[in-house]
């Protein structure tokens, strides 16, 4: 059966505009719990690493784009999108899980699979989604 | 829910222009209610989603993110103007905001 891209979506984001939302296992944020699951909360907590919430924002973003919606224009949650890191040490092994009316989307179009590629460096954080049906 | 009045129009409108002004290096007094967010400053979903938590924390409202989508959808905000008044909406309606 022959695969074609059913939608593709690109995200950049600064890093400098995360750091000033330092999560700490105190106190989580109102902008976090607007934007991320419990899970990816408690995730990203245990890491080190100050890219994993940029990361997981910017995944977020370009599933938007890549299912040709906003979450100003659409049933969409941000929630819909999870980026979850199951080695705390590992930036590049993570899973994307879909639910909501993001997994309702992705089934309308008929999408069988996804690839997300994620890039960073100490600037930037860039997340590629493409869809394929 | 709160009552709006002038103080609370002034202080909101203070809010937004200082904030777009500080987030996009722009002059503030280059900012009027006319200034289109997107074409004029750049502005992007993140910079929304931080003037909503400094407004949810600031008048200490009971508003979820899907009640703020809603409304958005049947009301698009393009200009600081329309910003302002959404966002005086959200003080003044919260949750509600989805029955307008």
């Amino acid at each position: 059966m022959t695969e074609t891209v059913a939608g593709c979506g690109i995200d950049i984001e600064e890093l400098i505009r995360f750091r000033a939302k330092k999560l700490s296992e105190e106190g989580v944020d109102g902008f976090s719990e607007m934007v991320y699951t419990p899970d990816e909360i408690s995730n990203n907590l245990k890491s080190d690493s100050d890219i994993k919430f940029p990361l997981c924002f910017s995944c977020k973003e370009a599933f938007f784009k890549a299912l040709g919606v906003s979450w100003m224009n659409s049933n969409i949650s941000w929630k819909d999108i999870e980026l979850l890191f199951p080695d705390e040490k590992d930036v590049l092994n993570y899973n994307v899980r879909l639910s909501g009316y993001a997994r309702e989307l992705y089934e309308k179009k008929r999408c069988r699979r996804f690839e997300t590629q994620l890039e960073f460096n100490d600037e930037f954080v860039v997340v590629q989604v493409v869809l394929f049906s | 829910m709160g009552k709006i009045t002038e103080n609370t129009r002034a202080e909101v409108t203070e809010i937004v222009y200082r904030f777009f002004s500080d987030e996009c290096e722009v002059d503030i007094n280059s900012i009027n209610e006319k200034t289109n967010i997107i074409s004029d400053l750049e502005g992007d979903s993140l910079m929304f989603l931080e003037l909503i938590e400094i407004f949810k924390k600031k008048y200490s409202l009971n508003l979820e993110l899907k009640t703020i989508a809603k409304y958005i959808l049947r009301h698009p905000v393009e200009t600081i103007g329309q910003l302002i008044d959404t966002q005086l909406l959200m003080i003044e309606h919260e949750n509600n905001l989805v029955n307008l």
